[in-house]
């Protein structure tokens, strides 16, 4: 399997387990179990909410890389002005060191809080 | 309005057919079960008469929004399913680490936060908009998960269609977790 489908399937596995995750909260929101403890002791939660940071931050970071580059391209930005399109890949390059950065952030959030 | 949709059509047809059906089971309680039912049992049929009649009325009210809805602004779902993937990353997800951290870290921060949800109308507005965009991203994903895998076809007409489905069935539900919250 090469890279390219390995990303696609990616995308869209890992979105099947958000559709999951989401009932999974809802479920749990409507039957009247969260309070403190839940959040402190409940390591089934844990273990899921830290399978979901990982997991959002795999679709998240396929889904933002090709919106980066299908839009900001030398092409697309080209139809704004001729400068904005000589340094589309400089500004394709910033925005993916952003939200990898993000992503980053938010994975060692996510276990620190969860974990720590 | 020269031709409504299929989507609408069946709405229409089904709130219609489900009006009259509550109008003729309402009049069958009034007049040929008020005989042969107690007084309570009478009363728990007409709550479930009303109630169909209520939803009957739902389903008429989904089908013209479904009629109004063609070439509409919000059915551009794939540009919009995009930008609240854009929006779910670099804002809900940093939300749901503050939210998280607040929950968890001890008694005291549990209960402020829930009670600033419970009585701060513009916290709440603001988490709730969030949910709904997450909501948003996953009724449109289906969406397009279903086309992905070839299950739904992925032609114009169809298109169309599906958008117009996943947006009511989007309103549905964000009507009812809206609800959920209140």
């Amino acid at each position: 399997m090469n890279l390219g489908r390995l990303f696609w399937y990616a995308q869209r596995y890992s979105a099947l387990y958000f559709l999951v995750f989401v009932i999974y909260l809802e479920f749990l929101y409507l039957s009247n179990q969260l309070n403190f403890i839940f959040f402190e002791k409940n390591i089934l939660f844990k273990v899921l909410a830290t399978l979901f940071i990982l997991l959002a931050n795999i679709h998240g970071f396929i889904g933002l890389w090709t919106v980066g580059t299908d839009y900001l391209t030398k092409r697309t930005l080209g139809f704004l002005s001729d400068g904005l399109g000589g340094v589309a890949n400089t500004i394709r390059k910033t925005y993916e060191f952003f939200f990898v950065a993000i992503g980053f952030a938010l994975t060692i959030s996510y276990f620190y809080i969860i974990w720590f | 309005m020269s031709e409504i949709n299929i989507t609408a059509k069946l709405f229409l047809l089904l709130g219609a057919f489900n009006a009259a059906l509550a109008e003729m089971l309402g009049a069958f309680g009034a007049h040929s079960l008020k005989t042969r039912l107690n007084v309570s049992m009478l009363k728990t049929y007409e709550t479930g008469v009303e109630y169909h009649l209520y939803h009957s009325l739902g389903l008429i009210i989904v089908g013209i929004i479904a009629m109004n809805l063609t070439n509409n602004f919000w059915l551009r779902s794939s540009g919009w399913y995009m930008f609240s993937g854009i929006i779910i990353f670099f804002l809900v997800l940093p939300v749901s680490v503050y939210a998280l951290m607040e929950l968890s870290y001890s008694q005291s921060s549990y209960n402020s936060i829930t009670q600033l949800f419970d009585t701060n109308i513009v916290f709440k507005s603001f988490i709730l908009m969030l949910i709904l965009v997450f909501k948003y991203h996953i009724f449109t994903g289906v969406r397009h998960m279903l086309m992905d895998f070839h299950l739904i076809s992925e032609s114009l007409a169809s298109s169309q269609r599906s958008s117009v489905i996943t947006l009511i069935l989007f309103l549905i539900d964000a009507l009812l977790t809206v609800w959920m919250f209140i």
